[in-house]
């Protein structure tokens, strides 16, 4: 499981974006994510495309919601995540 | 959780929506055509050969390869309901869909009994095996929720719709002896309220929170709304008295002052051009729709009725449907390079943003003119002009869309 305390590296707040531009900017992001690094992506609705992307391309990912009803994404490289226990 | 899951892996290959698109406009076209060569007859009546043969072109045309095309689409990502092979299916419902569309328009201008009944038939057998389908695919989905509720309901009344337009082709033509009049509501109703109307709220259930970024529609709402409204049918149908209809006016009318409530709470301050349409659609609803109302009290100027045919009929669902375009075809395009491509370009370059202005102004114009045509039919001229351009304009905006997907692609398939 991955920590959920831990200060994410990059943060990718997508509420006030328009499909796929939320998608268009965390894949850019995890192109720019450092080795071990931990994306949050904020977004107002569960991006099902993102989650097929994510795992065929080895990354990993912690879903969780909101009190205003938005999602808390938080994504790392799969191989990291075993680490962590 | 706030708005229902899209299973974007169960989407149909590209070419199984993009015909449907891709074809609508040219229906759209020959309804400006005829509005331009034909105002002094399309806009007196709502019977005219010519007013039958334009509302037809638009409806059973435009209106249905689009909702057709966009259900191939919707039921496996959106309700779960595969249809079965798709790239198979697609090729009598499209086929035989479009090409009894233009039959039965071509029947009703040319008040021609046998091209009426071909179109018809054409028409009916391709719905027939759509509706077939879709219905043994919604029927397995185990998905639940009122995107699926509204899906089946919708799929019930489009069937309805066309059984009764068949029997109505058939009697115009001599083929049955019943009084075509006497089904004309409840055939209106079905394919607008009934098909029309379910269908759009079944997607906007989806698509008006993922797109304009609103609040979703309350749960009290989206679960009752479908339901009510065709039980409003069903008393309307049931009942002989043109009153019993209110009902399911008064529902419509509720869903649209329901949707630019959520759109006025948007969470984006800007606004776009699918926006901007769906606006005016729901506008357009409240307006037609109070017409409407004047013509089920009693109201017999045919000028009314033209009038609230134009508002609902263009003003509404082709506004809905060009802003609905603007948002699917780049968006499905986008879905299907993104794991193939590691460049793919950003959707908003994919369309031309200073030409869909000049679309909405065009599409605009045409409406207001369509609208006063209903008054003074010479105006009916500029519409079928401003029409035309704007079917054209959206099919050239669609094809730039297209034709930037197939140069991404290209890319991949050159030596390196």
């Amino acid at each position: 499981m991955m920590s959920p305390t831990r200060t994410p590296d990059l943060v990718v707040d997508a509420r006030a974006m328009l499909p796929p531009e939320p998608l268009e900017r965390t894949l850019e992001a995890l192109d720019a994510l450092p080795e071990g690094g931990t994306l949050l992506l904020i977004i107002p609705r569960q991006p099902a495309p993102l989650y097929d992307m994510l795992v065929n391309n080895g990354y990993t990912y912690e879903v969780k919601t909101r009190d205003d009803g938005a999602f808390d994404i938080l994504i790392r490289q799969a191989d990291q995540a075993h680490g962590d226990g | 959780m706030a708005t229902a899951e899209l299973s974007f892996e169960q989407a149909p290959p590209l070419s199984v929506p993009l015909r449907f698109f891709y074809g609508a406009p040219i229906f759209l076209f020959l309804a400006a055509l005829l509005m331009m060569f034909r105002f002094d007859q399309v806009f007196v009546s709502r019977w005219t050969p010519q007013t039958l043969a334009l509302t037809h072109l638009v409806t059973a045309g435009f209106m249905l390869q689009v909702m057709l095309g966009a259900l191939f689409q919707l039921m496996p990502v959106a309700a779960g309901a595969n249809l079965w092979r798709p790239h198979w299916l697609v090729w009598p419902v499209h086929v035989g869909s479009f090409a009894g569309a233009l039959g039965l328009a071509w029947g009703f201008y040319a008040s021609h009994g046998a091209w009426l009944a071909a179109g018809g038939v054409l028409l009916t057998l391709a719905v027939l095996v759509f509706m077939l389908a879709s219905a043994l695919a919604l029927l397995r989905t185990p998905a639940r929720g009122p995107t699926v509720s509204a899906l089946r309901l919708a799929v019930l009344w489009l069937g309805v719709t066309v059984a009764i337009g068949l029997s109505m082709a058939a009697a115009r033509g001599g083929y049955l002896g019943l009084e075509p009049l006497q089904w004309s509501q409840l055939h209106v109703a079905g394919g607008l309220v009934g098909w029309g109307g379910l269908l759009v709220a079944a997607t906007a259930y989806l698509v008006v929170p993922m797109f304009q970024l609103t609040p979703a529609y309350p749960a009290w709402f989206s679960r009752a709304f479908a339901w009510a409204l065709a039980g409003a049918l069903v008393l309307g149908a049931a009942a002989t008295h043109p009153l019993a209809w209110i009902p399911a006016v008064v529902m419509v009318m509720g869903f649209a002052v329901m949707t630019l409530d959520r759109q006025r709470r948007r969470r984006r301050a800007k606004t776009d051009l699918t926006l901007s349409l769906w606006r005016q659609a729901m506008s357009c609803v409240l307006l037609g729709g109070g017409l409407s109302l004047l013509v089920l009290l009693g109201e017999n100027d045919p000028r009314i009725s033209v009038a609230a045919g134009v508002l609902v009929l263009y003003g509404a669902f082709v506004s809905l449907i060009a802003g609905m375009l603007y948002k699917i075809v780049p968006f499905i395009l986008w879905l299907f390079l993104q794991p193939r491509l590691s460049q793919v370009p950003p959707m908003t370059r994919m369309l031309n943003q200073p030409l869909m202005r000049w679309h909405w102004w065009v599409h605009s114009g045409g409406l207001v003119m369509a609208g006063l045509a209903a008054f003074w039919s010479p105006m009916g001229l500029g519409a079928g002009v401003a029409i035309g351009a704007a079917s054209l304009l959206l099919l050239a905006q669609l094809m730039r869309v297209g034709r930037h997907a197939q140069r991404a692609l290209a890319t991949l398939s050159q030596p390196s």
